[in-house]
């Protein structure tokens, strides 16, 4: 079914362009929100995502398949870039960019919870916290998660492991202390 | 455990996006602005293409031989394949290839007549092995990610794109049902011998359901390993949990020093208890059962180490075995490959266990004695390769290459005299 959508975005038809910005474009920036906490830089990288797609359809080339995995891999390789960039970010880990909305706290029961949480992120590897990112926050599959990180299933699941250990380990020392 | 899963579900939310169809709108018209050009190219390309193809029907007016879309040929008729054995498996051929590509999961119908594959966008795929012309059809329209195939009907169990649930599919009937709701994403299941659905969800609690108990719901293994385990299996006679855990924080990529536990389900209780003690173990992240569910099979490292490079910390294993457990006895063979980093490995159930093992561009296929702790290797293919399958009828060898699709294999009756 993708595939056919492909085909015909890789026409450019409007039907299957439209389809596909609605399909992914929610996603996309979601995630680019969740690593960069700013709006209007997760909207422009999304812009910028989708763009590439059209320069790749235009010019007969773009994913044949794994849609999904190819967009949230250009918007990784745009995030990357940027951070290289930044130089106020140049000693920054990827993650350490990681913030979430901060009036959100106030909407959640276990705000101050969920603020360790997000303090306890940055403590994660680069790949832990893509990892948790991608399958608790963008709710991905292993499979998904894998292609989008370009890793094998049992990688991420080895992240995952180690990532909710730490987790979870950090959260009982803050308790007891 | 609990809380962790709250707090990232109440994280999910993020304020929306005030210009998303202004970005919507500049997306569609480039695609637009260029689909002007693109028609020019179209039609330049095709009036080309068409004075071309006359210049050259001139000199070629043959018909083409009607072919069905998407079908493969097998290059040997499949009524001349034998049962493959240990001593004719070194005769084993390529039949066919079937442009899976990333394929995730497959399994044979329980005639050997269909070959059912996952691909990597997800399609599932009913591939019919009645004739040598092969071709294939959409089962379901949802992403797929895992079957199973019952052993006497003609129904898959499946996982879709919301794993948290698994359904049937009748073949037949075309009958489409979600069998049960599970309380994770992370699943294994199983048609055992009878037909029963069994399926093991590896979540915040561990629990087993099937159709057996369906009444009694979910049911919660006890003593279950309090750390994140990733490494379990499920047997494939549905009685059985492997599962394992990572003890030491010193633990790299794919390895742990952990222990390895072993959980009866075949009891209709309400919480299946572990089976002894746990074995302590340096385990690899990969542990399967053999296809008689007698043995569990895993890949261990030898070499764990760590290394930088820049300011990336790298973590690698130079050294690898595979070990048998043999549950009744308590009893591990290593196997004497001088395979070093295997990639992947799996079993097949083509004499006692025979185990297959990927390293270096090959494919290492092991008979093992358990009696004796005697290992014989069978045959050695030249290509790495992953989660082969013996068809039920003994004749078919499928397995998944290292691009990603499917090859079927068999002896045929020429090469086996």
């Amino acid at each position: 079914m993708e595939n056919r959508l492909l085909q015909r975005a890789k026409r450019l038809e409007k039907g299957a362009l439209a389809e596909i910005f609605d399909t992914y474009y929610p996603r996309l920036y979601r995630y680019l929100y969740y690593q960069l906490e700013d709006i209007t830089q997760a909207e422009d990288f999304a812009s910028q995502v989708f763009q590439k797609l059209i320069q790749h359809f235009q010019q007969g080339h773009g994913p044949d398949r794994n849609l999904q995995a190819w967009l949230f891999q250009v918007a990784r390789n745009l995030i990357i870039d940027n951070s290289r960039r930044n130089a106020y970010r140049h000693h920054q880990s990827l993650g350490e960019n990681l913030v979430f909305p901060s009036d959100l706290e106030a909407t959640v029961q276990q705000s101050l919870l969920a603020q360790r949480i997000q303090g306890l992120l940055v403590e994660l590897s680069e790949h832990q916290r893509e990892v948790i990112i991608l399958r608790f926050l963008m709710e991905m599959s292993l499979a998904e998660t894998a292609d989008t990180l370009q890793m094998t299933v049992n990688a991420v699941k080895a992240h995952q492991s180690r990532a909710l250990t730490t987790l979870r380990e950090k959260l009982k020392e803050e308790i007891h202390s | 455990m609990n809380d962790l899963m709250e707090i990232f579900e109440e994280l999910r939310d993020v304020p929306p996006s005030p210009r998303q169809q202004e970005i919507r709108a500049q997306f569609l018209q480039a695609g637009k602005q260029r689909q002007t050009s693109i028609t020019g190219y179209i039609i330049t390309g095709i009036a080309a293409s068409l004075v071309l193809a006359f210049a050259v029907g001139i000199f070629l007016q043959r018909p083409e031989k009607p072919t069905a879309q998407n079908s493969v040929e097998a290059s040997i008729p499949f009524d001349q394949l034998v049962e493959i054995t240990p001593d004719n498996l070194h005769q084993i051929k390529p039949l066919v290839m079937l442009e899976t590509g990333g394929t995730s999961s497959f399994e044979f119908s329980s005639d050997s007549l269909t070959l059912i594959t996952v691909e990597e966008n997800h399609t599932g795929s009913l591939w019919d092995l009645t004739t040598d012309s092969i071709q294939p059809a959409t089962w379901t329209t949802n992403p797929v990610y895992d079957v199973a195939a019952h052993p006497d009907e003609p129904i898959i169990a499946y996982l879709t794109d919301k794993p948290d649930s698994i359904f049937e599919y009748n073949r037949e009937t075309g009958e489409d049902q979600r069998k049960q709701v599970l309380p994770s994403n992370d699943n294994a299941f199983v048609y055992d011998e009878q037909g029963k659905l069994v399926v093991f969800s590896n979540g915040i609690h561990r629990v087993v359901w099937d159709d057996g108990t369906e009444s009694i719901g979910l049911r919660r293994l006890k003593d279950s390993f309090p750390g994140d385990s990733d490494y379990y299996a499920l047997s494939p006679d549905g009685q059985y949990i492997v599962q394992g855990e990572c003890l030491s924080l010193a633990y790299i990529v794919d390895t742990c020093m952990g222990r390895l536990g072993l959980w009866d389900i075949s009891a209709a209780n309400s919480s299946p208890v572990p089976l002894g003690d746990p074995l302590p173990s340096l385990i690899n992240n990969a542990v399967t059962f053999t296809p008689d569910s007698q043995f569990v099979v895993m890949k261990r490292c030898l070499s764990p180490r760590t290394v930088f490079s820049g300011e990336n910390l790298l973590e690698n294993c130079d050294q690898h075995d595979m070990v048998i457990w043999d549950l009744a006895e308590t009893m591990m063979t290593t196997l004497p490959s001088t395979c070093e980093q295997i990639t992947t490995f799996s079993t097949i159930a083509i004499d006692d266990i025979t185990v297959s093992l990927s390293c270096d561009e090959r494919t290492e296929l092991w008979n093992v004695d358990m009696r004796t702790g005697n290992s014989t290797l069978l045959h050695t293919l030249s290509l790495p390769a992953s989660d082969f399958s013996l068809s039920p009828d003994g004749r078919l060898i499928s397995f998944i290459n290292n691009h990603g699709s499917v090859e079927i294999w068999g002896v045929t009756t020429e090469t086996s005299r």
